[in-house]
């Protein structure tokens, strides 16, 4: 298939709707190649390909809703084929909205740029909506002596948002990450009045100014740094912060519906959560430790390529999808 | 609301689905392929249980892959009806020929035990679908 050639989103608002509308035929396009394709495999297949994944664990997720059915031969082979053809659907979608943005990694953020320009993924809300709100309120497990403030403070700041998102989310398994999210990128404040984006904030520009100073950075000085701006914004703004949190978790209850969308657009990485690893065996320390590194170097390479218009993309980004979301 | 956590679709499984349909220089996130993750979760959830809805208005007890068919088309997502029903033909086609085969067996089987069971009709067929099988011209069958 060919590539869809990458776009310069221009900060013009005329530009955008264009960029906007080049994105949509760009998806058009890609779509009507992937289903031409798709066609053409199943009809060389006969029905008989090989699935990627197991029909014992789609058997597992149809099951809890249907008891009282039963279901017949063929229906897990054909809902495991439907998965299959979603999967790769979405994710064409998505490496389309990567490409806009002149990125060759898909994101978080691509994946819901996807889903909300696609009518018939309205369903998918609510999951991108559960997923933002975890995904902000990960606790650090960690066990440095720095890292256990931080893990007391932000327990103790974020105590009553996670009380509201407990009782959104009853039913739903917590996450408990391995090693601390890197690579936090700020945020307007009025957006987002957390001490967790101020502290990505901080860190951002505390990157700027090391980049002027060194470009090569030390991973350990990287951990340090972070560990540092951590402890200094927490300890300086907790009380002010739980005000603030308690204000608005008080009052306006639909606008924190709103206010979870750019958590996630500015996680770009995130920890591994154990209980997904459930196809291989749980990584060690030293694995732990390499994929952190590999992560840092994608982190480092995406802020390589976008430096200055990253800010510029990450506004029009979040105005689009709170646009959107108003709808 | 997504499922519990046992539920989960193996990420890694999602994830060779996820590159299998990119070219080769992409790159994914772990963020992305953990949102996939559960949309592809929820997306069978919803499908599926549409599916049921149907089976229970109808009063019958057995989901098969027409109705999905059907509820795709009903939400929406047509291009999955159109490729999934092209896919439940195929795969029909599939089980025909391995019944066949199947009954080609057995009636063979029969033939030798009871001697003149079936008469000429039966044998013909046999040696039809085993002449056919044997030179290996499966392309060749008629598409019913």
């Amino acid at each position: 298939m060919a590539i869809p050639t990458k776009e310069e989103v221009e900060q013009n608002e005329e530009d955008n709707t264009f960029s906007r509308l080049q994105l949509l035929a760009q998806q058009r396009h890609a779509m009507e190649e992937f289903w031409r394709r798709s066609q053409e495999q199943i009809e060389a297949s006969a029905g008989n390909h090989e699935h990627i994944l197991p029909i014992d664990c789609v058997k597992n997720v149809i099951r809890p809703k249907n008891d009282a059915m039963m279901l017949s031969a063929d229906t897990p082979t054909f809902v495991t084929k439907l998965c299959e053809l979603f999967v790769q659907e979405l994710t064409l979608r998505a490496w389309v909205c990567a490409n806009s943005h002149n990125r060759d990694i898909i994101l978080g953020t691509d994946i819901a740029e996807a889903i909300t320009t696609t009518e018939s993924y309205h369903f998918l809300g609510n999951v991108l909506r559960s997923h933002k709100a975890l995904g902000s309120t990960a606790p650090d497990i960690d066990t440095s002596a720095r890292k256990h403030i931080k893990l007391d403070q932000m327990t103790s700041l974020y105590h009553p948002t996670q009380e509201m998102q407990a009782s959104r989310l009853a039913g739903y398994p917590p996450h408990v990450p391995i090693y601390p999210p890197i690579g936090q990128m700020g945020t307007q404040h009025k957006l987002s009045p957390f001490t967790f984006m101020m502290q990505g904030e901080s860190l951002l520009n505390m990157k700027r100014e090391k980049s002027l100073v060194n470009e090569v950075m030390v991973c350990t000085n990287k951990m340090s740094i972070n560990n540092f701006d951590g402890a200094t914004s927490i300890g300086g703004g907790s009380s002010s912060d739980v005000a603030i949190v308690v204000q608005q978790g008080e009052t306006t209850h639909p606008f924190s519906s709103q206010n979870a969308c750019p958590s996630l657009e500015d996680n770009y990485v995130v920890p591994m959560p154990t209980g997904h690893v459930q196809s291989f065996s749980p990584p060690t320390n030293i694995n732990v430790k390499k994929l952190h590194q590999e992560e840092k170097n994608i982190y480092s390479q995406d802020v390589a390529e976008e430096d200055m218009s990253n800010e510029s993309l990450e506004g029009s980004q979040k105005d689009e999808d709170l646009f959107l979301h108003e709808k | 609301m997504t499922n519990g956590q046992d539920n989960l679709l193996p990420i890694a499984n999602v994830g060779r689905i996820m590159k299998d349909g990119l070219p080769p220089q992409a790159k994914i996130s772990k963020r992305a392929k953990e949102t996939i993750q559960e949309c592809a979760t929820e997306f069978i959830s919803f499908v599926t249980g549409e599916a049921s809805e149907r089976c229970r208005r109808e009063r019958r007890k057995t989901v098969n892959g027409d109705d999905v068919c059907h509820a795709m088309r009903s939400l929406g997502l047509d291009h999955y009806a159109d490729a999934m029903h092209r896919y439940l033909q195929r795969y029909r086609e599939g089980e025909e020929l391995a019944a066949s085969l199947n009954s080609s067996s057995s009636a063979a089987a029969a033939a030798a035990a009871a001697g003149s069971r079936g008469g000429g009709a039966i044998q013909i067929d046999v040696r039809a679908e085993l002449s056919i099988f044997r030179s290996g011209n499966n392309q060749g069958r008629p598409n019913n």
